[in-house]
């Protein structure tokens, strides 16, 4: 911290995320849900404590993660195929261009290769994010609110999007977001944060079926009632930090 | 009969044009026109501020006889050859010092107090030490050229680095990039911006350089014809000498900005101004 503050994010913070499993983290803005995705993620370093990966402490960037950005952390100045080639071109892998090339195809950009991400819409950016990324094909996918910037009928798309893409990799996901109906509609597990410093207040089974419609499953009746509950415990810490 | 017919917005925008080059030329007039009266009625001395018509004819005899210390494209030539020899080591040096400061935090506290301290000295100084150590020869002026151009580079690299996008780095290096890279597939591309904005401006310093170190001592160039000029009290040789020089900066001007234009091709923030 640049002003010598230091705030304790995070305390006492355990969440274990089993292989293969879609776990979500819901919590109040600030509570810390981005420092933790960036220990895990091995950008930043804890204090104290540790972060543990597949069953070692993280030291530094693990090759087997990969991150999704809430902001646009697209290359401007490289094409679509140029951005979705780039993980494998940094890591030496052969026919990168052609393994790019399938998986623009595969987020429905065919066409768009030479094109910047300026000449994009919102969502297509999106597209090529998560093509970016999972052409890496990671075993532990984090996701930083990844389509909090976007409105809402194309969020939709992309978490149908992002579902679609899952089920092929099935890596684990921790997939920070304030948004509850999002996580309820994504995840396998919810994890409700305490204010800072942050602790796991409680984790909810999320038991809906898979392959799920996202855009149908808004209006079911076991959704609604999972998200009732949710939303009370979650306006409960709200609550508590506007009186801090 | 219908109204008469609203003039279009095109034919409007052409007419306000014309205006203003007809202006602008009015001025012109005004201000030579002035001048040479003012010569002309004895309100001014020409021995001192020179006149228009005087400046023209000693700028038609340095083009068909030659000036007082050789050809005058040899002048402009030298002055030019020092000048854009000294922007490109200065600004190549720049560019790589910055970069390399802007990557490593152990280089830039160790160096920036250098560099703080070589920035406060006013660089025509130099000149004097460059004239004693280098000579009259063009490798003063070189050198000149090379610290005029250095610091206005380096600072600009320096501070492109430093804002380049977290988030991109970030996810560059959860790609699986290293740390030469992110230098060099984020970090350059996106100080490179700031760099091309230095480069533009720092060509003048260059030229600001190279007279500057012409007029302290050399054996050719514009700044040598300025010093000689001034040296026999000739007020029309210095203005005609500062008349050159002002179109020789154009001159560069023009072709840097098509150098710019030919690199923001590929620069897609610049291209969707198209």
């Amino acid at each position: 911290m640049p002003d010598g503050n230091v705030i304790a994010a995070l305390e006492e913070f355990s969440l274990d995320v089993a292989p293969g499993e879609f776990c979500a983290i819901v919590g109040p803005t600030g509570c810390g849900k981005s420092t933790t995705l960036g220990l895990v993620a091995g950008l930043a370093r804890p204090q104290a404590g540790s972060v543990e990966l597949f069953g070692r402490p993280v030291a530094g960037i693990d090759r087997r993660i990969g991150f999704v950005f809430q902001q646009d952390a697209l290359f401007p100045w490289r094409s679509v195929l140029g951005n979705v080639a780039a993980g494998p071109r940094f890591r030496g892998g052969r026919d990168a261009d052609m393994r790019a090339r399938d998986w623009i195809a595969r987020v429905g950009l065919g066409g768009f290769e030479r094109s910047y991400p300026h000449q994009l819409s919102g969502g297509m950016r999106k597209r090529v994010a998560l093509a970016q990324t999972f052409i890496n094909q990671p075993d532990v996918l984090l996701m930083d609110e990844p389509f909090s910037a976007l409105d809402v009928q194309t969020r939709e798309l992309m978490q149908e999007e992002l579902l679609a893409l899952w089920t092929q990799n099935r890596g684990a996901v921790l997939f920070v977001t304030h948004d509850l109906d999002e996580a309820i509609l994504l995840a396998d597990r919810v994890a409700v944060l305490t204010t800072r410093p942050a602790r796991v207040k409680s984790v909810y089974p999320i038991h809906l079926p898979r392959p799920r419609q996202v855009a149908e499953l808004r209006y079911d009746v076991r959704f609604i009632e999972i998200a009732r509950q949710l939303a009370d415990d979650l306006r409960e810490e709200v609550m508590k930090t506007r009186r801090s | 009969m219908s109204a008469p017919a609203e003039p279009s917005p095109a034919s409007r925008l052409r007419r306000r044009r014309r205006l203003v080059i007809a202006l602008r030329l009015l001025v012109l007039v005004a201000i030579l026109g002035g001048w040479e009266a003012a010569i002309r009625v004895g309100l001014l001395d020409p021995f001192f501020f020179g006149q228009p018509s005087g400046i023209a004819v000693r700028l038609y005899e340095w083009t068909t006889e030659g000036t007082s210390v050789g050809p005058l494209w040899l002048q402009v030539w030298v002055t030019l050859y020092e000048a854009g020899l000294g922007f490109l080591i200065g600004a190549g040096l720049g560019i790589v010092c910055g970069i390399a400061l802007g990557r490593n935090a152990m280089l830039a506290d160790v160096f920036s107090i250098y560099i703080k301290v070589g920035n406060s000295i006013p660089r025509v100084v130099l000149g004097s030490i460059f004239i004693v150590s280098l000579g009259l020869g063009i490798w003063s002026k070189v050198a000149l050229a090379v610290v005029m151009v250095f610091f206005v580079v380096f600072g600009n690299a320096f501070q492109g680095v430093r804002e380049a996008d977290r988030a991109i780095i970030a996810n560059a290096r959860i790609l699986g990039a290293s740390h030469w890279q992110v230098t060099r597939d984020v970090v350059i591309p996106s100080a490179l911006t700031w760099i091309i904005a230095s480069l533009h401006v720092s060509f003048g310093f260059a030229l600001i350089g190279a007279i500057v170190g012409e007029f302290l001592g050399a054996r050719k160039g514009m700044g040598l014809l300025i010093a000689t000029a001034q040296g026999s009290f000739d007020a029309n040789g210095v203005f005609a000498a500062m008349i050159l020089v002002a179109v020789v900066a154009l001159a560069a001007e023009g072709l840097l900005t098509l150098a710019e234009r030919r690199l923001i091709v590929w620069r897609p923030e610049e291209a969707r101004g198209d």
